[in-house]
């Protein structure tokens, strides 16, 4: 669709941009919002920023691990030179292992400088569908994580992208999940209070894009990446985080504490 | 105490800068991104303990930026998408 800009005779990827445009705009409505949870400015910034790095290197690990088996047989194609390395480091994101790199940033955080983390989770829910939805844009833009063929209405024909096949029809899955992502935070907007059970935030956004995500695979048709018994990673994952959720948001946590 | 504060101020404000030079380096700006990482835990360290440290905010503002200038030259979905087209 629009995979790189040009600005000042640099190209950039509209990928990253989008990636950090959309961190930069949930830090903004995160410290826009600080006050009605009570946080202080510098530990928002600081623990996104923890966040941020858990984000980065999750996301690639995560990455790493559904090209493992491609990356152990082709191990010496990968060595024999540093741009094939590049490529392999500058590409390929997974979102799960970003979402859960994130969370052990924010762990770290709140464990070195003593605050909630469910607390600090809760807080930052709704923030974190807002920043993958545009997200999502770019991956539209570069035409990675492309849809399955389809040919009714509203289908996507891309043209000059890298990563989709040019000239086929496609489901615009990513704009759907873009859009799913952003009523999704939009809702958790309306819905966070600070005076809700701990973990209930965290625990409905966790089970509401783990159904999503776990129904919008179907209508994904990037095969490139692993999949195992006929569900892709992200589904098993999905089936992993779905009842994590399910008992944070019922406040089974809290529960158990009681006499 | 305040002498190694001090230290983690002054390295986070000289990583952040370095951090930002790599970003007319194309390829090696991943060595960008490492470094402001790095200069932001130190940074987000010297302020936690000074919360009146101009050196460690201007370090911690510095990695940030060099961190997201770095990552948008970067990161690049598609790039290893061609790599594995080439082995098939």
């Amino acid at each position: 669709m629009l995979p790189t800009i040009t600005v000042f005779h640099k190209t950039i990827a509209m990928y990253g941009l989008m990636a950090v445009l959309g961190v930069f705009t949930g830090v903004t409505i995160a410290i826009l919002r600080r006050r009605t949870y009570h946080f202080e400015k510098d530990d928002i910034l600081f623990a996104s920023c923890y966040a941020g790095i858990g984000l980065i290197l999750g996301a690639k690990v995560l990455y790493l691990l559904t090209i493992l088996p491609k990356l152990i047989e082709n191990w010496e194609f990968f060595i024999s030179d540093i741009a094939n390395l590049y490529q392999i480091l500058s590409g390929g994101f997974v979102f799960y292992g970003g979402f859960l790199g994130a969370a052990l940033g924010f762990y770290i955080y709140c464990q070195q400088y003593h605050i909630d983390v469910i607390k600090m989770l809760d807080f930052f829910a709704p923030v974190i569908p807002i920043i993958h939805g545009i997200g999502r844009i770019g991956c539209f833009f570069a035409g990675c994580c492309y849809g399955i063929s389809y040919n009714g209405p509203l289908h996507v024909l891309f043209q000059h992208s890298p990563a989709a096949p040019n000239g086929i029809p496609l489901f615009p899955i990513q704009l759907v999940e873009s859009i799913c992502n952003l009523s999704v935070g939009i809702l958790l907007l309306l819905y966070a209070k600070p005076e809700r059970r701990p973990g209930k935030m965290i625990g409905l956004y966790i089970t509401s894009y783990a159904a999503l995500r776990f129904a919008l695979e179907f209508l994904r048709g990037d095969t490139v990446r692993g999949s195992f018994l006929s569900l892709s990673t992200s589904q098993w994952i999905s089936l992993l985080l779905l009842p994590a959720g399910i008992w944070l948001f019922l406040g089974i946590r809290q529960n158990r504490n009681k006499p | 105490m305040e002498n190694g504060n001090n230290g983690k101020a002054t390295a986070s404000l000289v990583l952040g800068i370095i951090s930002l030079v790599f970003i007319f380096f194309g390829t090696y700006a991943f060595l960008g991104i490492i470094l402001a990482i790095i200069g932001l835990v130190l940074g987000i360290q010297a302020k936690k303990e000074d919360p009146n440290d101009s050196k460690a905010r201007a370090g911690v503002v510095l990695s940030i930026v060099g961190l997201a200038l770095c990552a948008v030259t970067f990161v690049a979905c598609f790039a290893c998408i061609g790599l594995f087209a080439s082995l098939a």
